[in-house]
């Protein structure tokens, strides 16, 4: 028998859900960005069982992480709207290569300060987590990633929705 | 050869000789060699012979402004040999200096220290959450379908994790009051979109 999840995480998932809807007006969050949210939220869940976060420790840890995805967010949308122009004014035929330089040197900063807020909110995981989740958190990295790997294979060989066809 | 040595030194005594240069008594041993050697007697007389010709030779009136530029091109010649005379020196002057270029080394390799463990984990950290959905991203490509499939696979790794039987068990959040209060017009619009593409298929 599975041991049951604590009241305290359903919440803090269920907080995390109506968060991302709810923060970033105007924007769908359709395709990509639903399956980013969904990552997300097992990610945080996979995380939380692997390290056996506390209670004192998810409540550090899950407002820092939405923070840190609410910033990302928000950099992904300018990253999204950089790469568009981008293509547009390579689309275009008086394009000047200062014009498209600039729109390059944007986007390598943008993805920089994506990488940064990896980086942040791994730094504060790290003051926040004992030793031994520490060395947990690791080999969880590794292995979610490669976990979301089989899932795209799994996905791979399942039939297709029809309206998708 | 001692024979060759000695011819030697007896053509610097007919040089001298000619020239009346020469002491009595190095002229009398002179003449005793002479008397006895046919090499030097033909050397004393093709001496001889170039000296009465030389003799012979007008001078030649040369004009002040020759040696105005003979005294020129002779300078010019002696400042193109100057820098590889001195360039020992300059050499020497360069490392004089070099400790300018030290601050500059040391800016360089502190950066290098500091950039190396900022900048290069951001590209290169295999554990980098957003590197990790860039590679998932790419895989998926423009490929719609399978993007579907993925996001419903990791919705039922999520509905497992949170110990719902299917996603559809999980709690709706159009029951919370809270989450209808945060809804914007256009968020509204995109549901009452999506709630149509639902019923026509």
């Amino acid at each position: 028998m599975k041991p049951k999840k604590p009241l305290w995480l359903l919440t803090s998932l269920l907080f995390l859900g109506s968060f991302l809807l709810g923060q970033v007006p105007g924007q769908k969050p359709m395709g990509r960005e639903r399956m980013r949210e969904n990552i997300n939220k097992l990610r945080l869940l996979r995380m939380t069982e692997v390290l056996e976060l506390t209670e004192e420790q998810t409540a550090k840890i899950y407002p820092a992480y939405y923070r840190v995805e609410k910033e990302k967010r928000g950099i992904i949308l300018t990253l999204n709207r950089e790469i568009s122009d981008l293509k547009s004014l390579l689309a275009g035929t008086d394009a000047k290569e200062d014009q498209i330089a600039s729109r390059v040197k944007t986007i390598k900063g943008l993805k920089g300060d994506l990488a940064q807020k990896d980086q942040e909110f791994e730094a504060f995981l790290e003051k926040s987590l004992t030793e031994t989740q520490k060395a947990k958190y690791l080999i969880f990295s590794v292995e979610f990633y490669r976990n979301l790997g089989e899932k795209l294979n799994r996905a791979r060989v399942m039939p297709r929705d029809k309206r998708e066809n | 050869m001692r024979h060759v040595m000695k011819c030697r030194k007896y053509e610097k005594w007919i040089s001298d000789a000619l020239d009346r240069a020469l002491s009595e008594r190095k002229t009398k041993i002179l003449e005793d060699h002479l008397a006895g050697c046919p090499n030097c007697r033909v050397y004393k007389e093709r001496l001889s012979m170039i000296q009465h010709e030389a003799l012979r030779l007008e001078v030649t009136e040369v004009p002040p402004s020759y040696w105005q530029e003979f005294s020129q091109s002779l300078g010019k010649k002696l400042r193109a040999l100057e820098p590889r005379k001195e360039a020992p020196n300059q050499f020497r002057l360069s490392w004089k200096w070099a400790w300018l270029g030290a601050p500059v080394l040391l800016i360089w390799v502190l950066s290098f220290i500091f950039l190396r463990d900022r900048v290069q984990p951001l590209e290169d950290n295999i554990f980098s959450y957003e590197a990790c959905l860039d590679r998932l991203y790419q895989a998926i490509g423009d490929d719609l379908g399978l993007e579907e499939n993925f996001n419903r696979v990791i919705l039922g790794s999520l509905s497992e994790g949170l110990d719902f039987a299917t996603i559809e068990e999980s709690p709706v959040l159009s029951d919370e009051a809270l989450f209808w209060e945060d809804v914007s017009d256009e968020e509204l619009e995109f549901i009452e979109q999506e709630i149509k593409k639902e019923t026509k298929s």
